[in-house]
This record gives C-alpha cells, sequence and structure tokens, in this order.
C-alpha cells in the first residue's frame, strides 16, 4: 500500500488492517525469538509470552563456578534483552487489542 | 483536580515563552472533550491492565492521565509540541515535510494542516494514535468549526520499513513506542527518512529518567536504541538528559 492523502477521505486514513497485520507480524517475531509458535496464537496469552521470554532470557545462567557474587556479562546480555523483548511485546500486544477492538 | 508538577512546570514554561501559538493553543474543554472521548473508547474495549500485560511503560498507561487529568493539563501537550515547533521553525524551510507518530488535537498542529497549502506537509505514521486523532479529535466542533481543509497523509509502517519516503523528510519526530522493536530495523528506517540537514526528534528517550538513574545504564532496554542512534557517523547527535530525556539527531551526509 501507497502513502495515503485526505485528498479524498479526509479524517479515515487510519487502516486498521494494516495496524493489525504490522503488530501481528511483531508479536510472531517474539513469540518465534522466545521459542512459542504463532500457530499457537489463538491459546497463548500475554502471560505466556512474557513468562517464556523470563523463562529463555533467565538472568543467572551464565554464572560459573567462582564467579559467586559477580555478574557475567552474558547475563547482562540476557537480562536486557529479556527487558527489552517484554517491553515490546506488551506494546505490540495493546495495540493488537486495540485493532482486534476496532476491526 | 489540582495541577501536577508537570502542568504547573509547564504552565509557567508557557507564560515566560513568546511563540505565535501561546494565546490559542489548546482549549481545555475541547482537550478534555477528546480525553473523555478516547477513554471512553479505550474503556469500551476493556483492555487488559494487569501489571504482567502492561508494565510500567508510559504508553500503556497514559490513558491515566487522561482519565484523571490534572488542572490546565493542556500545558503538558504544549511542552512536547512547543520543542517540535521550535526545531521546525529554526530549520527555516519552507513548507518542510514533516513525520509524527503522535498527533494532537491542537491549535499549533492543525494551523499547519490547514489548506488550500498547508504550511507543513505533514504524514502521520499508521497505528491507534492517528485511529484516536482522526475519530475523537478531527470530529471535534472546535476543530470542524475551525478548519474545513484540513491535508495530511498516513503512511503504513511495513512502508516505512520498506523504504518508502526515503531522504525525503525534513523533520520526523517520534517515540520509543514507534521506534522500538526487537531490533533496530525501525531506528534505521526513521532515520533513513531524512533528507540531508533533516531533523530527528525523539522523545521520552530515557523511560522517565529510569534509563539515567540506572547505575548500569548498559542494563536498560532503552539504552541499546539510544546508543545504536549515537553510533550512526552520518549524524550529529545531541542527547539531552532533562525530564523524559529525548535526542535530536540532524543528518549530516
Amino acid at each position: 500500500m501507497t502513502v495515503r492523502t485526505t485528498e479524498d477521505t479526509v479524517g479515515s486514513l487510519y487502516s486498521n488492517d494494516a495496524e493489525l497485520a504490522f503488530v501481528e507480524g511483531e508479536v510472531a517475531r517474539i513469540m518465534f525469538t522466545a521459542g512459542l509458535d504463532w500457530a499457537d496464537i489463538d491459546t497463548t496469552t500475554i502471560d505466556d509470552i512474557v513468562n517464556k521470554i523470563r523463562e529463555t532470557y533467565e538472568e543467572g545462567l551464565s554464572l560459573v563456578l567462582g564467579a559467586e557474587g559477580h555478574r557475567q556479562a552474558a547475563d547482562d546480555w540476557n537480562f536486557v534483552k529479556q527487558q527489552m523483548l517484554i517491553e515490546v511485546v506488551r506494546r505490540a500486544w495493546r495495540r493488537r487489542a486495540l485493532a482486534i477492538g476496532r476491526a | 483536580m489540582a495541577e501536577n508538577h508537570w502542568s504547573k512546570a509547564l504552565r509557567v514554561a508557557r507564560d515566560s515563552s513568546n511563540t505565535q501559538w501561546d494565546g490559542v493553543f489548546a482549549n481545555s474543554v475541547a482537550m478534555n472533550d477528546w480525553a473523555v472521548a478516547v477513554t471512553a473508547d479505550y474503556a469500551a474495549l476493556n483492555l487488559d491492565q494487569r501489571d504482567i500485560a502492561i508494565g510500567g511503560d508510559f504508553e500503556l498507561i497514559k490513558m491515566d492521565l487522561y482519565k484523571t487529568a490534572p488542572e490546565n493539563w493542556e500545558n503538558i501537550v504544549w511542552g512536547a509540541s512547543t520543542i517540535v515547533l521550535m526545531i521546525a521553525h529554526l530549520m527555516d524551510r519552507t513548507n518542510p515535510k514533516m513525520m509524527i507518530d503522535y498527533p494532537f488535537p491542537i491549535v499549533s498542529l492543525l494551523d499547519m494542516l490547514e489548506g488550500p497549502t498547508p504550511t507543513r506537509e505533514y504524514t502521520v505514521l499508521n497505528g491507534y494514535n492517528l485511529y484516536d486523532w482522526e475519530e475523537f479529535g478531527l470530529t471535534l466542533p472546535d476543530v470542524t468549526n475551525n478548519y474545513s481543509d484540513i491535508q495530511y497523509a498516513a503512511m503504513d509502517m511495513q512502508d516505512l520499513l520498506d523504504g518508502e519516503g526515503a531522504g525525503t523528510f525534513d523533520m520526523v519526530r517520534v517515540g520509543p513506542q514507534t521506534l522500538h522493536s526487537i531490533n533496530n530495523r525501525v531506528v534505521d528506517a526513521i532515520l533513513g527518512l531524512l533528507n540531508v540537514g533533516g531533523i530527528l526528534h525523539y522523545t521520552n528517550t530515557s523511560r522517565f529518567q529510569s534509563a539515567y538513574n540506572l547505575g548500569t545504564p548498559h542494563r536498560h532496554p532503552y539504552t541499546d536504541f539510544n546508543r545504536h542512534i549515537a553510533a550512526q557517523t552520518n549524524f550529529d547527535v545531541y542527547h539531552v538528559p532533562m525530564e523524559q530525556g529525548m535526542i535530536i539527531a540532524k543528518r549530516l551526509s
């Protein structure tokens, strides 16, 4: 779809189909990244996705013997990816709920 | 409800500013009507407000501001919009092409959109903010009674990512709700929109200062995105750590 202008359609340029397609793509990518499958979206909740992200990108997995009390760089990486993915999926999930509600 | 810190500080700032829109910037009644309509729509959709679904992200809880708007809350919108106005004005380009992701039904924006030849050529990214603005903002009596030839464009996120409009925009104003994806693909597409000399205004770069207050900023989810922008060799990047934080980046080549 190309850029829409108000020459013909003042006040109605919003496309719910395009919005839904984009945010579902975002949710699908994050589900895949966390180890979930978009094919299961109808039975997947935001709780499932957030909890799976926390499990997959768990902080503390890289602790090695003798390194107790110190945080490993890999742990930092896991943590920041976990936080980022949760934040992005929460926004995408809410946008998806809005778009579904307006379909 | 009494003024809160934000509306008070920005009221004082507005009183101390002198721009062409200070006097007629926003009608409190219209702004409140708009907030009530948007809030009612969101309530009807029965959105999931549990912590696991929304966390502490402003974009997800901002309806609380609409529902419990402090006195003079339009000054908060003034504060955000004035920076856009200032940058666009100081760029001093004729009929600049602008991209935004969050339009408000305010005079300073609507004046720019009114035809037959709008002062600025605005494109709004497709999304829920565009829906709210079209559905509940452009239909306000204060808008329909004063503007008869509103002109703007809309671009889908998919087209943005496909490179639509690359290198043609003079200014882009977006927030983390648009820029943040699973990687930097949206950031790169947004930066790619700008022509040489064009300016990115990226708002709320700290998630309410939390990125600044954290002792280990590399563990904050916003930092990677901010540093990716700072690493662009063809941009001058100014990270301004005031209030919510912002990035002003100018394309050099």
